[in-house]
């Protein structure tokens, strides 16, 4: 049994991950799935509509998906099906959420419960949130309180609800597809009718009116539309000139014809309305055949990015660390070495899916790993596993999976937490735009990052190990204490070499070395914080515990130098104290400094000490020296 | 990594100090290099030619302005540039700002559209066509006369940054076009409003000046601007092609001639000059384009279509755009000179302006500006 | 023996360390103030000084709590190369410290003279002009014009910050004394209407228009908008007083004794011998969104006694170098698109981080590797 388990265990996670990467059954008889696909341009880059809901719905409710009575759930594609083509039904799904005990007292809303509410709700209070709203977007975005970040962030959710209804088919109408038969009718005679009048001739003023009216439609649905879906008219001359529906329309003025894309969408949107899925299943794959004429590359990034966000990989990784890490300390009280190798090979298997969102990630944005902050934390993760890997592949002591598998699972529940404002892969800034810096100077902070979390974990290993169980014996805490130390100096060359890239990146882009920036300041406080360690070691000032002490003091550095410094101004000044993520960032450091004053502790309360002493004092003739640094 | 062995402290001692004397003389040395930056300097400069700078050499005081107004509490005089008879500050609480000016254009008797879409984008708004227009003006009375156009336009707050506000009312009189704009924070100008319409209804001309104050301190080496009273004082010359017969300009227009072919069919070439960019190369060719029924086209596409060219002591480019349906043909050249920028546009069927191209390209080459 | 004490705790691992914690907490509180004072003033305070003053509450002392950037900087360097000069030498087996030792030599050396010698400023160029001079981000001058001359003027520029000191100024090229009557750091628009100030101009616009003092501004995105009254004073009578500002854009124009002169309060200026004329700004966003996809300037360097006459494209992270100074694409005009803005830096010693990093980049690899080495060695016997 004892042999199998490893292979057992790992075996049924290989199965469970695999099995996420089939296709989902679909439950409507709507072709969903092939409707999520479709790539639409918002935000600057094209991705598919099902990113497009997902995005919208994390900004609106914190979740990817709307939950319905009993267990159903309503996918974020079947939610943005019913909001852009039938928003009836979709303004009773309770889209948003709401939080905020003042608020929800002024929209007359019940503070208890579930804060998911729904348009219609929300409906008689919306003149109220606008004018909350624009007092204050007035205030400065620092110094505004939390009501007022609440209405924003509500008033910010409604405008993107609203903006959706708009962007396949303007909000009123009802049967898109005669209207749309209708306005090309119309648009000869009126054109017509707009030059004579131009040139001060009679005009037939019904048909002036009549194209008047339903160009200002357009025009209004073109303002608010939020993805562009219509793909471009003249591809070779520009491919990021996607339109919206509303504009489109009112191109046609000038062309004549309506663009066959929209009578597609058009055909979607009503074959919904009216309940004909198998004519919406024929329209989508019409449609679907047009554009892989065309936009084959557009359309293959949709269906590759739908698939990557059902997929799931850090979900998967996520899931899979907490079971490394309950293996890994499982295996210093029993079966050592079983739980060790077995969760030596999910760790793998975590480390194996990890990378591959990593990969698929970098393929869908063209870009190298780390782009912004969601990236640097899904990074930082799996630098410390990869690390975690490493050592353990060494000592074979459980440590590197404890180390690797808690920094894995935390650095990922960051990550999900930093994807609730919006799309995570969002275009870069021209200054950013350019991949060997970014692969280069950002990789390598970043991995610094990493290397000094890993080695204050591993000191919290020690500790607590050390304080709470007799199994610090001297031969794991020198085996901590070679570990520790050389992944400080990894940290120290990594983050040394990492900001002087950056360094001299700022010089190639605006001519200035080092602007003492607090970004650039925090990353130059790790440096020195490594440094020093390394120094105190040399100088003998520190021995093991001073060590173990100082890298988890790393911690707090590099944390506050990672998040702290996106937040001077906001959680340093006297209005933003109860920002969230301030408050964990407080909480954090609290928890380690209450484990370097664990670590100052005196000998005696150190129970595996004890028991060393104890072991020497029974042992007078073998009486080994107490560990010293080596 | 323990340390190395250490020599005696003495013998240390020695090797280190000339070391240590050295890194002192360095950093003493810097140190004095960068402390002479607080001195007076004194250097030669060029002459700056007009378009640099702001405003003539002329003292403020002499100027004469052609208007005159009454100032609403709150908004401040300021000196005004070259080509603003007016300018006002106004501020609001807290950091609220917003500026009022006031500049004639001569000769722009012609429509709104290409205005109101400059300035809608200047607060973030799409453009709109034509047709949509009407809708978007509010009569207002200007220096006691009513029937000027006034527009206010709300920056959209979608992408989240300040929303501005524009107003902007346009007011016609003997050839001469004055605009007067409020722009700044969305909130402050709201509340402007009524001192805005007040201050408009305020306003008065002086007698007899048909030319604003731009003509008379324009700068010497561009031409001052054609329309108004002004005659042909400021036209270039140019030698009129074979086959070419001037008819009379219309609005807006310097000059016009008419190509008309014997085999049928005809071509149009007019001569348009505006100050600044009038509104940009890009919205200019699009607009030309919507003439010969083409689509619009971006930035990017632009700089395809554009050709640059000789042209004397001027930047020029030219294009050739060819509507296939409606068989219509249109070759603009666009030449900056000086802070004005001239239009020459040849359009007509096809096959005529095919055959009038390379004259009137020559024609665009040979013209002398200058009075 | 005082001598060797000294010298032995320059060399000491124990200064390295406290000099590097000092450092640390430096950088750290100096970067909390920024939030309060802004950059420049937390740089100054902090960092480009040899301590950090604090003055206690309801005093005007000026105690020296903390040692600043310079000092610890300067310490550091010292104890850098005594401590490496006395313990290894040029010992072989020391050549991966050695290396990172002289990489941070480097550094620290290079950073000093570039805090010294480094010149920033900016050129703000519309499409189709030429510009031969750039502009200080910050700092404003005093120009006063001689323009007699039909060919070239002849500026004399007083820095703002011997305005500041109110004394009357001379100068060999100035016929006249200046009498500085005030000078305000920063200043704003006076709505019409408000209360006059205790100096009055005598000439010029500020017989039209005043100004009021206002706090000197620490936020970024503002500049301090000086203002002073000045008086000219040639050998006997007066030339006036004048009202000088960074708000007004025309210079005001006088004459004295048969020569025009202009003078104006406008940013520093730093004129070259070519210029730059801007041919072509691009600055594309990504579709439907306000983020910027690239800028790029297309600009004509033009060089009359060199003749050289070239077309070059400035675009990020791809500056133009020359003549001693390198052009960024900065930023833009949000308000005009035309506009281009260019950053332009004169920094002799650009290039020693770049050395710097490679030595201490294969210095430490180098410590890195061997110790992997004999790890990995040790671990498999």
């Amino acid at each position: 049994m004892k042999r199998y388990f490893p292979w057992l265990i790992s075996g049924a996670l290989a199965v469970w991950v695999l099995t996420s990467l089939r296709p989902r059954r679909e439950h409507s008889p709507f072709d969903t799935a092939g409707f999520g696909r479709l790539p639409a341009l918002l935000n600057g880059r094209v991705q598919p509509l099902d990113s497009v809901a997902r995005n919208a719905l994390l900004v609106m409710r914190g979740r990817q998906s709307v939950a319905l009575e009993g267990r159903v759930k309503l996918s974020a594609t079947e939610w943005l099906m019913e909001v852009t083509m039938k928003p009836e039904a979709a303004d009773d799904r309770k889209s948003f959420r709401v939080d905020h005990p003042d608020l929800l007292g002024m929209l007359k809303l019940p503070a208890s419960g579930a804060h998911f509410f729904s348009w219609n709700e929300l409906k008689d209070s919306f003149e109220n949130i606008e004018n909350q709203a624009r007092r204050a977007s007035g205030v400065e975005s620092q110094a505004r309180n939390t009501f007022e970040k609440a209405v924003i962030k509500l008033h910010f959710a409604l405008t993107i609800y609203h903006r959706l209804k708009n962007s396949l088919r303007p909000e009123t109408s009802d049967n898109f597809t005669a209207e749309l038969a209708e306005f090309q009718q119309a648009i000869g005679p009126g054109v017509a009718a707009v030059k004579r009048r131009e040139a001060g001739q009679d005009f037939n003023q019904q048909d002036f009116d009549r194209i008047l009216r339903l160009l200002q439609r357009y025009e209004v649905a073109a303002n608010s539309a939020y993805p562009m879906i219509i793909p471009p008219v003249h591809p070779d001359m520009g491919r990021d000139a996607w339109a919206s529906v509303g504009a489109s329309l009112m191109d046609t003025v000038h062309s004549g014809e309506i663009q066959p894309a929209v009578l597609r969408y058009a055909a979607l949107v009503t074959a919904y309305r009216q309940a004909r899925p198998d004519d919406f299943n024929r329209a989508l794959g019409e449609y679907q055949q047009w554009l892989g004429e065309t936009f084959a590359r557009e359309a293959k990034k949709g269906r590759r990015e739908f698939f990557f966000h059902r997929w799931q990989p850090f979900y998967q990784s996520t899931v899979l660390y907490l079971c490394v890490f309950l293996l890994g300390c499982a295996s210093w009280f029993t079966w050592a070495r079983t739980f060790s190798r077995t969760g030596f090979y999910v760790l793998a298997l975590a480390f194996v899916v990890h990378t591959a969102g990593i990969l698929f990630r970098m393929i869908l944005e063209g870009r190298p790993p780390v782009t912004n902050l969601y990236s640097s934390a899904i990074f930082v993760g799996w630098g410390a596993v990869l690390l975690g890997l490493v050592l353990e592949r060494f000592y074979r002591d459980s440590i590197g999976l404890v180390m690797a598998s808690a920094l894995g699972f935390i650095t990922q529940v960051i990550a999900h937490n930093l994807s609730l404002d919006g799309d995570t892969m969002e275009m870069l800034r021209a200054v950013l735009d350019t991949n060997f810096w970014l692969a280069t100077h950002v990789v390598a902070i970043t991995l610094g990052y990493s290397a000094t979390f890993v080695a204050g974990f591993l000191a919290i290993v020690y500790i607590v190990r050390g304080l709470f169980t007799r199994g610090l014996d001297a031969p794991t805490a020198e085996a901590l204490t070679r570990m520790v130390y050389g992944i400080v100096c990894f940290a120290t060359l990594f983050s040394f070499v990492g900001t002087i890239l950056g360094g001299i990146w700022a010089d190639q882009s605006w001519g200035r070395f080092w602007g003492w920036d607090p970004k650039e300041n925090g990353a130059l406080i790790i440096v020195l914080w490594n440094a020093i360690i390394l120094h105190a070691r040399w100088g003998g000032l520190v021995r093991e515990r001073g060590l173990m002490n100082l890298a988890i003091f790393g911690n707090i550095v590099t944390s506050f130098s990672w998040f702290g410094v996106n937040m001077l101004g906001v959680g340093l000044h006297a209005y933003g104290f109860m920002d969230k993520a301030f408050y964990w960032l407080m909480l954090f450091v609290a928890s380690q400094v209450v484990l370097i004053g664990l670590g100052l502790l005196p000998e005696q309360y150190w129970a595996s000490l004890r028991a060393r002493a104890a072991a020497a004092a029974a042992a007078p003739a073998a009486q080994r020296r107490a560990p010293r640094a080596a | 990594m323990p340390a190395g062995p250490r020599p005696p402290g003495a013998a240390g001692a020695r090797f280190a100090l000339p070391w240590v004397r050295g890194c002192a003389g360095v950093l003493v040395t810097l140190v004095l290099a960068g402390c002479e930056r607080e001195s007076i300097r004194v250097y030669q400069a060029p002459k700056e030619t007009a378009p640099q700078r702001q405003a003539m050499s002329t003292p403020f005081e002499s100027r004469v302005p052609q208007i005159h107004w009454k100032l609403p509490a709150g908004w401040q005089e300021l000196p005004a540039g070259q080509m603003r008879v007016g300018q006002f500050a106004v501020s609001g609480q807290g950091e609220q700002k917003a500026e009022v000016t006031i500049i004639p254009l001569p000769g722009l008797a012609g429509g709104d559209l290409d205005n109101v879409n400059r300035w809608r984008a200047q607060v973030g708004l799409p453009p709109v066509k034509a047709e949509e227009l009407p809708k978007l003006v509010e009569d207002v009375q200007v220096g006691g006369q009513a029937g000027s156009q006034l527009y206010d336009f709300v920056g959209t707050p979608y992408d989240r940054s300040e929303t501005n506000r524009l107003l902007v009312a346009v007011f016609r009189a003997e050839g001469t076009a004055w605009f007067f704009k409020m722009l700044g924070d969305s909130a402050l100008v709201a509340a402007q409003k009524p001192a805005f319409v007040e201050f408009l209804k305020n306003v008065t001309f002086e007698q007899g000046a048909p030319h604003p104050p731009i003509a008379a301190a324009a700068p010497p080496d561009a031409p001052s601007p054609p329309g108004g009273g002004d005659g042909g004082s400021g036209k270039p010359t140019w030698t009129v092609p074979a086959g070419w017969q001037e008819q009379a300009p219309g609005p807006m227009q310097t000059a016009k001639f008419s190509a008309p072919d014997p085999a049928g069919g005809k071509a149009e070439i007019t001569v348009v000059v505006l100050p600044g960019d009038a509104g940009g190369t890009l919205a200019n060719v699009n607009r030309w384009r919507g003439q010969i029924g083409l689509a619009p086209v971006g930035e990017a596409e632009l700089n395809q279509l554009l050709t640059p060219f000789e042209v004397a002591g001027a930047q020029a480019v030219h294009l050739d755009m060819t509507a296939e349906g409606a068989k219509r043909r249109l070759v603009a050249a666009v030449v900056s000179r000086g802070g004005n920028t001239w239009f020459y546009k040849l359009v007509g069927d096809e096959a005529v302006v095919g055959k009038q191209k390379e004259a009137f390209l020559q024609f665009v080459r040979n013209i002398k500006y200058g009075s | 023996m005082g001598l060797k004490h000294l010298v032995r705790v320059l060399c000491s691992l124990r200064l390295t360390v406290v000099c590097l914690a000092l450092g640390m907490i430096l950088v750290f509180v100096g970067t909390l103030a920024q939030v309060e004072i802004g950059i420049y003033a937390a740089q100054a305070k902090y960092f480009r000084s040899f301590f950090v003053y604090w003055t206690p509450p309801g005093t005007t002392l000026n105690l020296p709590i903390m040692p600043g950037g310079y000092l610890i900087g300067g310490v550091l360097l010292v104890n850098l190369v005594a401590a490496h000069a006395k313990r290894f030498g040029l010992a072989r087996n020391k050549t991966g410290l050695l290396l990172v030792h002289a990489g941070l030599i480097l550094l620290l050396v290079g950073q000093l003279a570039t805090d010294l010698l480094q010149v920033e400023s900016a050129m703000r160029i519309s499409e189709g002009e030429a510009r031969q001079y750039s502009e200080d981000q910050r700092f404003s001058e005093l120009a006063i014009i001689d323009t007699t001359a039909a060919d070239r003027d002849q500026v004399v520029a007083i820095p703002e910050s011997l305005l500041a000191r109110k004394q009357d100024i001379r100068h060999p090229n100035l016929p006249f004394a200046v009498r500085v009557h005030q000078y305000w750091v920063n200043s704003t628009n006076v709505p019409h209407g408000g209360a006059a100030g205790a100096v009055r101009a005598t000439e010029g616009l500020g017989k039209r228009v005043q100004f009021a003092e206002a706090a000197p501004t620490a936020r970024m995105d503002m500049r301090n908008m000086p203002t002073a009254y000045v008086e000219f004073l040639p050998a006997s009578g007066s030339l006036g007083t004048w009202l000088v500002s960074d708000w007004i854009d025309t210079p005001q124009t006088f004459t004295h004794d048969k020569r025009t002169y202009q003078v104006a309060l406008r940013l520093a200026r730093y004129y070259k011998p070519f210029s730059l004329q801007l041919l072509k700004f691009s600055h594309d966003k990504y579709m439907g969104t306000e983020i910027p996809k690239n800028f790029s300037s297309r600009v004509r360097l033009q060089h009359p006694e060199t003749r050289e006459d070239r077309e070059v494209l400035i675009y990020m992270n791809n500056p133009l170098r020359y003549g001693g100074e390198t052009f960024y694409q900065a930023g833009y005009d949000e308000k005009d698109p035309r506009v281009t803005i260019l950053q332009v830096v004169r920094n002799p010693g650009w290039l020693t981080p770049y050395f710097s990093c490679s030595l201490v980049g294969a210095g430490l690899l180098i410590q890195f590797l061997t110790h992997l080495v004999g790890f990995v060695k040790r671990r498999t016997e």
